[in-house]
């Protein structure tokens, strides 16, 4: 009885004590602070290192840089108070903002920006443009030149891309450093500062408003213009369990979810707390990359095949759910951008699996195993390969589906070996883009002929380096649409690679949050919490 | 004893080496490249190849190997390839949520599965014996990360007792570094509890039919005296023993409670290093992991002399 007794005590004793913790009021905070579960965990502060999304992100909290999209993807003015170009187009004279400083008061001076630049040119887009640069020119602390080798009608697009490892202005003495080390020192003249302090890899990474920061005027369009920090504080929580990411939502304990899974998040899309909706206006591509190297898809037959085979929307049901969030998209250079065309595309809008059964067969297709590497890190992905691997199947292809992490996948598309099922060689994978990407022909990098010094897929095709490069060259707009729609043609004759649908990248917020800007690469500035 | 210990904590060292030379050949041998994670989605063989240079990846394998040895002798653990910070301040950071949560949980199943453990052997049989081992069972059966699903959903999202997810520090206060750890530490330690429980009852069980006990009860010991100083205490060497190997189990459950609460331990910066190749880490901690893992079997074989006053080393 006594032992009963001690017993009810300890239990009462226990339970006093979990009902004071679990209702004990948490601290009220003064300063405001937005918190986002962002798509990926920042690991890489080195802006021009690496092509990473995440870094890129992270980068538009930290740095400014001369040129920003608006929402018609022009390049537009954002550090750079005015501009002249040369009647010839081989001189480019910017003079910078009066009231540019870096997080640690020095102001942004020409110096820096030069610097900058040639951290950046070393590789991708960066290189690409220094290679037509003869030189880059300081006039006074404000204002310099880039004076072209040979003329380029994409060095403000270049300089203000959304697409690859942007331009970024670092400091003079951190940009000197050596490109082939990555920086980790993070000051940067941009409307938050990083807290390098309190940042806890793979939990938590946070931006400080910064006071000091002088945005321009003009209307937020993308990621131009006006960049006014309206919090105090962001938070990226990294959650990376997606349940508990929708717990901690509904829960109001952060306040964005940039990238929920979209089977999950039909479950918060009633909630009178929560809105579901696009915050990026073009979306996410997919495709079907296909190794050129070895047999069959070396035979543009077999390639021409995987688009026959493709129903655009059977791969977005998958992929994206409600038709409310995806679109049939023959347009490869995104439905919406300003180069849109569908010629050519009767393969890929209408599936006809007898027919591309006959192509394979024309090909020399002899039912050997054909390797599809497929993502397991990503559900989409994953998703995507095994709509790819039935269809294969009902037209009497031996798939050998590998399902495997995203680390691996990247390992084993490297790989040139011959795909005969006992090596790392492959035949396709899966993979998606942000749509801003394939908006302009002349920088998408994905899409090239460079064969050998190509990406993973090794497409070797000279014309789609000639017409890369001649809409780069283009005068007018005209040409540039002329040279776009041949270009998709060239596309959906040779099949470099098989585009399966375009969808919207939802994201799910707490309502009291207000002042979002619509931007492919996601931006926080302007966004209040009431 | 102290030449003992001496022997068995010398003799770590070279378990410490084959596990080191195992773990850095696996991890090289096995596909996957930390510099195309690096370089990104879009990346192009020329990136891939200027990081991979940039890392020293390309050097020769035993080149690689000696200077991540030579930084071990030195008392360093090396640089995380991604962030380019040192792993022992990697380590630093996320040490203490995994104490705490190993911590409470230990305390909060053994405290509460021996005297269910000994209740249910001196219940045998009974009503009682059968609740407590369904219990066990139940304890067993059920998924960790379903379990801490659904307490997420009970008590964090439905009833907005407790946080869903996170860590708070000893030093932000009591109450919130409590409240984040009252669910992670419920969801991991029922199975531990249950392990504990099941293995208490059989071994006090099997006590119980010993002549001494029967003795005891002739004498007119108290059924509570004969149960927890005469039972559980000749019962307790394979009882501690259990919970030793449980650590062991706690470790990799620590993993999946860690990632379902989001708590920033050792278990999620595991996973995290796993998945990117992160090598320097993965090494690092997989070391760590190892000489815990034998420290706490060297703590338990000398535990016995406690319990055993014929047990001497």
């Amino acid at each position: 009885m006594i032992r009963i007794r001690r017993m009810a005590g300890v239990m009462v004793g226990f339970t006093i004590l979990v009902a004071a913790l679990t209702f004990a009021a948490p601290s009220t905070q003064a300063e405001s602070v937005l918190r986002i579960v962002p798509q990926a965990d920042l690991k890489i502060l080195d802006p021009h290192f690496t092509r990473a999304t995440i870094t890129k992100i992270y980068a538009y909290f930290v740095y400014d840089r001369l040129f920003e999209y608006n929402d018609k993807a022009q390049p537009t003015p954002q550090m750079v108070e005015s501009y002249e170009v040369s009647p010839d187009n081989m001189t480019y004279t910017m003079t910078l903002r009066k009231d540019l400083a870096f997080h640690d008061g020095r102001p942004v001076t020409t110096d820096d920006v030069l610097a900058s630049m040639k951290h950046w040119g070393t590789r991708g887009l960066g290189l690409t443009l220094m290679e037509r640069v003869k030189s880059l020119e300081k006039v006074d602390d404000r204002t310099f030149r880039i004076n072209m080798a040979k003329t380029w009608s994409l060095v403000l697009d270049s300089l203000g891309s959304l697409q690859g490892s942007g331009l970024f202005i670092l400091p003079e003495r951190i940009a000197m450093q050596d490109p082939k080390k990555q920086i980790t020192e993070t000051i940067g003249s941009g409307p938050f500062k990083f807290d390098a302090d309190n940042w806890v890899p793979g939990n938590k990474v946070t931006f400080l408003k910064n006071e000091a920061y002088v945005p321009r005027t003009e209307k937020p369009t993308w990621t131009a213009g006006r960049k006014e920090p309206r919090v105090d504080k962001v938070e990226w929580v990294i959650i990376s369990d997606q349940q508990t990411q929708l717990a901690a939502l509904r829960a109001g304990e952060v306040d964005i979810l940039e990238d929920p899974a979209v089977d999950l998040v039909q479950l918060v899309a009633k909630d009178p707390n929560i809105t579901v909706s696009a915050l990026d206006p073009l979306g996410r591509h997919g495709y079907i990359i296909i190794n050129h190297l070895y047999p069959p898809f070396d035979n543009v037959k077999a390639r021409q095949a995987l688009m026959w085979m493709v129903n655009q929307a059977e791969y977005m049901t998958v992929v994206a759910g409600a038709p409310e969030n995806w679109t049939e998209c023959y347009a490869y250079f995104v439905c919406g951008g300003a180069y849109a065309h569908s010629d050519g595309s009767e393969a890929l809008a209408h599936q006809d699996l007898e027919k591309a059964k006959q192509l394979l067969k024309e090909a020399g297709y002899n039912g050997e195993p054909l390797t599809l590497l497929a993502s397991t890190t990503h559900a989409f992905l994953n998703s995507a390969a095994l709509v790819t691997t039935q269809n294969l199947r009902k037209m009497g292809v031996n798939v050998d589906l590998q399902q495997l992490d995203w680390g691996t996948v990247l390992a084993r598309r490297a790989s040139r070996d011959v795909p005969d099922g006992r090596t790392k060689g492959w035949h396709m994978y899966h993979t998606a883009t942000k749509a801003i990407n394939p908006t302009n022909p002349g920088i998408w990098g994905t899409l090239n002929g460079r064969c050998d010094k190509g990406n993973p897929g090794w497409v070797c095709n000279p014309r789609i380096e000639e017409l890369k490069g001649a809409f780069a060259d283009a005068t007018s707009e005209d040409e540039k649409q002329a040279i776009a729609k041949e270009l998709q043609l060239l596309i959906y004759d040779d099949v470099p690679f098989v585009l399966i649908g375009q969808w919207k990248n939802l994201a799910a917020y707490r309502k009291n949050l207000e002042g979002f800007v619509l931007s492919p690469i996601p931006v926080y500035w302007n966004v209040s919490k009431n | 004893m102290t030449t003992y210990v001496i022997r068995r904590l010398i003799a770590t060292i070279p378990v410490m080496g084959v596990v080191a030379t195992v773990v850095f050949l696996i991890l090289h041998l096995a596909p996957g490249d930390p510099s195309a994670i690096l370089a990104g989605d879009d990346a192009t063989p020329a990136d891939i190849a200027f990081i991979r240079d940039s890392l020293g990846l390309d050097d020769p394998l035993i080149k690689q190997f000696g200077r991540w040895v030579w930084d071990i002798v030195r008392g360093e653990l090396g640089v995380s390839i991604y962030t380019r910070k040192p792993v022992t301040h990697l380590v630093g950071q996320r040490l203490e949520p995994t104490i705490w949560l190993t911590v409470t949980t230990i305390v909060f199943a053994v405290s509460l599965a021996l005297p269910m453990g000994v209740l249910a052997a001196w219940k045998a049989g009974t009503v009682v014996d059968r609740v407590v081992m369904l219990f066990a069972v139940l304890g067993f059966s059920v998924p960790g990360f379903w379990l801490g699903f659904m307490f997420i959903y009970g008590f964090s999202v439905n009833l907005g007792w407790l946080p869903v997810q996170g860590y708070r520090s000893l030093a932000d206060g009591f109450v919130p570094f409590a409240r984040h750890l009252v669910l992670p530490t419920l969801t991991l330690g029922l199975v531990y509890m249950a392990l504990i429980a099941r293995i208490t009852r059989t071994t006090v069980m099997e006590v119980l039919n010993n002549d001494y006990i029967r003795t005891a009860y002739s004498k007119g010991v108290a059924p509570r005296e004969v149960l927890f100083k005469h039972a559980l205490k000749n019962a307790a060497v394979p009882i501690v023993t259990i919970i030793g190997v449980g650590i062991a189990l706690l470790i990799s459950g620590v993993v999946v409670t860690e990632t379902v609460f989001a708590l920033p331990g050792l278990g999620t910066l595991t996973v995290d290093a796993i998945l990117r190749r992160d090598y320097p880490v993965i090494q690092a901690l997989i070391l760590i992991f190892s000489g815990v893992y034998v420290c706490i079997n060297l703590a338990i074989d000398l535990s016995y002399t406690l319990f055993d006053p014929r047990i001497r080393y």
